[in-house]
């Protein structure tokens, strides 16, 4: 049965109206806030997604499509290349995923998993769903539900499958970080060497198999916002005056800055900063560093007439 | 991989993960608690809270003077120091500091500069201040 956002969709065609009909964030890789390729696992490169090379080595990495290429729809700039390097043992398992907040999202319900992917050396991927009850507590064991199979080769090809999530009746959650998780995996056989590309992913409740392109565009600015939910890098560096705090007193003193995160985070994050005393880098972290979901504050002594310039800030509040 | 961790006053963790080091709260809703909280699990400890010493008083006219002279710096050397002060302006504030304050901060810029033109570092400069208040 054709999913009644998807009978929407197709009358109100692909527009950014119905865009958080998508629950995977970042689907068409246009957010690399981290950096534009990593060699390690886990986080990154492109926002909200993770990425491994199993035992083995490799990269990933944003890679441009060409200018008015058809054989993805949608006119997507990027696409994410998975590169294996080495490998010392079968199988890397999962090469990337995405971990989608709250694991009550879709449980009970059918969805449909949608993306383009072409392969270097002809191989079969794999798409799983993976509810984890969280951390902390006693959570439930997680629940791995297959979604599909593809074989997929060097043209683009779309993969598309319906999953019927399972219900989460009688099951008990962790104190804090449950979450839906789509994997997608790579076999050891012709994976060594060869790129896989993927591009375009969509999770969509319902079954929008018929549907030419359910992705369901959102804005840039939607899509950033989005993605600083769980990380941002803030960074004044091209100004003469970054996020500063100065010392008018006539002795060393703390001094205090300060400034609200972009969108509210989804927990308390993690903080970094680049940042310096008197135009001279600082090692370290500032001496006390506050933080919650909504802002950072540090405040850090400084001598008298000098001053405190916060360069660039990371907070990271990822699942 | 994570290298250190110790807590901080405020009770968030500094920590050095993956050669990144970063603010972590005390939050088990953050993934980097959560590792820690792994770490631990490992046999790794998470370093308490020490406070930082106290700073040093300041010091009289008279105990600086004296904790100088003890040191076989006499007033003439500082004053050289100040007199080698390149910029006129800086010169003439190091004058006035050094003839005209009543009390000395051992936190103020000129007592490190002056200190580091008398070939004194930042740590025997504390020696010497400690051994000046009680005098």
């Amino acid at each position: 049965m054709t999913s009644r956002a998807g009978q929407l969709s197709s009358l109100l065609t692909t527009t950014p109206l119905h865009g958080f009909r998508n629950l995977i964030i970042n689907g068409n890789f246009d957010i690399w806030q981290r950096g534009t390729s990593q060699s390690a696992g886990g986080y990154g490169s492109a926002d909200r997604w993770l990425f491994y090379f199993g035992t083995g080595s490799g990269v990933v990495s944003r890679q441009a499509f060409d200018l008015g290429q058809s054989d993805v729809p949608g006119n997507p700039r990027f696409f994410c290349r998975h590169v294996v390097s080495t490998l010392s043992a079968a199988g890397i398992g999962t090469a990337l995923g995405q971990r989608i907040e709250d694991v009550r999202t879709l449980a009970g319900r059918t969805a449909t998993l949608t993306f383009y992917a072409r392969a270097e050396n002809e191989q079969m991927i794999a798409a799983r769903a993976v509810q984890d009850f969280g951390t902390g507590g006693s959570p439930s064991a997680v629940v791995e539900t297959p979604v599909a199979s593809f074989n997929v080769g060097p043209n683009w090809q779309k993969c598309t499958a319906t999953v019927n999530i399972p219900s989460i009746v009688g099951k008990t959650l962790g104190d804090a970080n449950d979450h839906l998780r789509i994997d997608i995996s790579r076999p050891a056989a012709d994976t060594v060497g060869g790129y896989l590309d993927i591009a375009r992913v969509s999770l969509v409740e319902g079954d929008a198999t018929a549907e030419a392109d359910p992705f369901s565009p959102r804005h840039i600015q939607q899509e950033l916002a989005l993605c600083q939910r769980y990380y941002y890098k803030a960074s004044n560096a091209p100004l003469s005056y970054p996020f500063r705090g100065a010392n008018f007193s006539g002795g060393a003193t703390g001094v205090f800055v300060g400034a609200p995160h972009p969108v509210k985070m989804r927990s308390t994050p993690s903080a970094s900063f680049e940042w310096e005393i008197g135009d001279v880098a600082q090692a370290g972290s500032p001496a006390v560093v506050v933080l919650s979901a909504d802002g950072w504050s540090i405040s850090h002594n400084i001598g008298a007439g000098s001053f405190l310039d916060i360069i660039a800030v990371t907070m990271d509040a990822e699942l | 991989m994570i290298e250190s961790a110790r807590y901080t006053k405020s009770g968030s963790i500094i920590a050095v993960i993956d050669g990144v080091q970063m603010s972590v709260p005390d939050d088990m809703a953050n993934r980097h608690r959560q590792m820690l909280v792994e770490w631990e699990a490992e046999g790794n400890t998470i370093e308490p809270y020490v406070p930082p010493p106290s700073p040093l008083a300041p010091l009289t006219r008279r105990q600086l003077r004296l904790g100088l002279l003890q040191a076989g710096i006499t007033t003439a050397d500082v004053e050289a120091a100040i007199a080698a002060i390149h910029d006129p302006m800086d010169r003439a504030v190091a004058e006035i500091e050094w003839a005209d304050a009543t009390i000395y901060e051992r936190s103020h810029p000129l007592i490190d500069q002056i200190g580091s033109a008398l070939g004194l570092t930042p740590v025997q400069i504390d020696t010497m201040w400690q051994g000046a208040l009680a005098l």
